[in-house]
């Protein structure tokens, strides 16, 4: 019942009628009232909303946290131009991209200008995550336990050890009893008990090794994800639906939406010239391809797989985004027109492959495979000065205790923690190295710790939902407490002097609107 | 029987092959019924192809059951006879039991050769369905390996 009680359905204000919210709020408008105004960004809309870039990190459940951080965003009246996310990032990049639409008003939220956190919060509140475990009720029972019951191994061990001793017990029994059969009858009767335990153990064994095997070959036969994943796709596709978003078409349609008066602020303290002819949206949702071994940007890179771009339901880019390995199914895209010239070309265009090695079907996994904070992706080196930041939500987990960490004491590490530190120094090796060449980028990156939640609960309970989303809301604050945007922006200039020294210094013709 | 096995293809999200245990030890109805419409959803030619060999299978199963019931049954006639007092009885109980397992093999195939016919959903009927068939199994496999077991020991005994 307690169980139940903590995971009901709640709403919206359960996490932003938090204190904690309240008083995030109240020291960024003390401070924006302090410096006459938070200054964020050049791009400025009617009522003063400044937009910027988001990049949005993936990590399973804790993508909570990236709600709460856009959620204080947003109440400081920033605005999200363009958007792109990996994983858990690119599902709230794909929600902040369809909600919205042409028209202004009291219970009607613009594309560009309106406030799009309380209505994901709302999906977020009538969605139970656990649903999304959607594989083998054994496999769920497995994961839940897995995750859940930290002592859960220890019992699987404990219950192997006591099946191999009672094994032995039974086969000395049986031999002994065997022995004592011929003087004594009580033994006869004994032994004949003990052979049937024994038989019977056997049996057990037997059915659960073979069962396991029988969820392998069924593991095998589903791509080796444990999760369908079906139960994600339809609440995914079912939003976009309701949001007026039903294929590439109409997703760029909203895309496309002007933002309300929108204006360069500062012009005069700009050292560059700048216009707003080219501010429209952006999206991209980040996945991996296994059968060509790329990286996919999508929608940009559609005409890789399909002639049409109404082919393809954009619900399905976030499908592949998603696609934790052995947690989910891979995504497919099969029978690849390969024989049509345009997917040959885009093929070409893209990656540089010859129309003989297109591959005929497609399968995607994570994102966060090869890239799992894309912060590099709306960069363009032609751009001295940006008239809007790159704004990432980074999330982690790290220990704030100051003691010894596991990763120090490498002789220590057991075998879990091993693979996942291979697999974390692989999946952010592209990203980070962006980043260490491009430190100006880390400006404009706030951190959210959370540490002590598993990114893999899908069983997590309200609780736990809002004290991610605080934590997410707190690292906003601590963020925009100390964003510097003039400092950026000169920062982003001398970045474009060092890489490009022969440019003169009057460089005005050269500047490209970013 | 395992030939007929290899040709049963259905359809979920992509084309792929299943098993008659997946039908016996189906997590839902939901599943249960997937799998038998997801057969309809295969090209013409594949579906009957399909269709036919589930069919021929539980038709070929009807004439093996016999054959396997009737082998535990003399099994146990013979562990009796090796028994003494109230172990003969016991295991002629257990052989004669083995009409259990095979009256829930019977109806059990005869469920899904009609949910193949039409698909519906019927909740008490596919919960009845489930109990027999960890019936049929859990009778048949213990009364086999008790069986066997009490065969073992007396082999080892040198009383065989």
């Amino acid at each position: 019942m307690k169980q139940a009680q903590a995971n009901d359905r709640v709403l919206p204000s359960y996490f932003t009628d938090d204190p904690i919210i309240e008083t995030c709020i109240q020291k960024l408008k003390n401070k924006s009232a302090l410096e006459n105004g938070l200054n964020v960004s050049d791009v400025v809309d009617e009522e003063g909303n400044q937009y910027v870039e988001l990049i949005q990190k993936g990590g399973g459940v804790w993508g909570i946290a990236l709600v709460g951080y856009t959620y204080i965003l947003e109440e400081m009246g920033i605005r999200f131009l363009n958007l792109a996310g990996t994983s858990a990032g690119a599902i709230n990049t794909a929600l902040l991209a369809v909600i919205g639409g042409e028209n202004k008003g009291a219970d009607v939220i613009h594309h560009k200008s309106g406030k799009k956190s309380q209505k994901i919060l709302q999906y977020i509140s009538e969605l139970n995550m656990f649903d999304f475990v959607d594989g083998h009720p054994f496999a769920k029972w497995l994961i839940k336990n897995f995750i859940k019951n930290t002592e859960f191994v220890s019992l699987v061990n404990r219950i192997l050890r006591d099946s191999f001793l009672t094994f032995c017990g039974l086969m000395v029994c049986n031999i002994l009893f065997l022995g004592l059969s011929y003087h004594y009858p009580w033994a006869d009767i004994a032994a004949k008990v003990t052979y049937i335990f024994t038989g019977l153990l056997i049996l057990t064994i037997g059915v659960i090794v073979y069962y396991l095997y029988y969820i392998f070959t069924r593991l095998q036969g589903c791509g080796y994800g444990v999760n369908p994943g079906g139960v994600f796709y339809d609440w995914i596709h079912k939003i976009m639906e309701d949001n007026g978003v039903s294929n590439i078409s109409t997703l760029n349609q909203k895309l496309q939406i002007p933002i309300p008066g929108v204006q360069i602020k500062n012009k005069e303290n700009r050292v560059y010239e700048s216009t707003t002819n080219d501010l429209t949206g952006k999206v991209s949702i980040i996945t991996s391809e296994l059968v060509s071994q790329n990286k996919i940007e999508f929608p940009k890179m559609w005409s890789l797989f399909k002639i049409n771009e109404d082919e393809l339901h954009p619900a399905r880019f976030v499908r592949a985004s998603m696609s934790i390995p052995v947690f989910f199914e891979s995504h497919m895209i099969v029978n690849i027109q390969k024989d049509q010239q345009v997917i040959q070309d885009s093929w070409k265009r893209y990656f540089g492959t010859e129309a003989k090695d297109i591959p005929l079907n497609a399968r995607f996994v994570d994102g966060g495979m090869l890239s799992n904070f894309p912060i590099n992706i709306f960069y363009n080196p032609a751009v001295i000065e940006p008239r809007l930041p790159s704004f990432g939500i980074n999330m982690v987990d790290q220990p704030l205790s100051a003691k010894k960490q596991p990763t120090e004491d490498i002789y220590s590490w057991d075998l879990k923690y091993y693979l996942g530190r291979m697999f974390n120094t692989m999946q952010n090796h592209y990203d980070k190295d962006f980043m260490q060449k491009n430190k100006v980028f880390s400006k404009g990156i706030g951190v959210v710790n959370l540490t002590g939640h598993n990114w893999l609960n899908f069983f997590v309970s309200n609780a736990e939902k809002k004290q991610m989303f605080l934590k997410g809301a707190l690292a906003a604050t601590e963020f925009l407490m100390t964003f510097d945007w003039e400092a950026y922006k000169k920062e982003r200039v001398e970045m474009y002097k060092k890489l490009n020294p022969d440019v003169k210094q009057d460089v005005k013709s050269h500047q490209v609107n970013h | 029987m395992a030939r007929t096995e290899k040709k049963f293809f259905t359809v979920g999200r992509v084309k792929q092959s299943f098993s008659i245990l997946d039908l016996q030890f189906s997590p839902s109805e939901q599943d249960f019924n997937k799998l038998l419409s997801g057969i309809q959803k295969l090209p013409a030619s594949e579906a009957k192809s399909s269709r036919k060999a589930l069919k021929k299978h539980l038709y070929i199963d009807f004439l093996f059951m016999p054959a396997l019931y009737l082998f535990i049954l003399f099994l146990c006639f013979i562990t009796a006879g090796f028994m003494r007092s109230s172990g003969v009885g016991l295991f002629k109980f257990l052989g004669y039991l083995q009409i259990l397992p095979w009256a829930c093999d019977i109806a059990e195939n005869w469920f899904i050769l009609k949910r193949m016919q039409v698909i519906s959903e019927d909740h008490q009927t596919f919960n009845f369905y489930r109990i027999l068939v960890f019936v049929k199994w859990g009778v048949a496999a213990v009364v086999l390996v008790a069986a066997l077991s009490v065969l073992v020991y007396f082999w080892m005994g040198g009383r065989l």
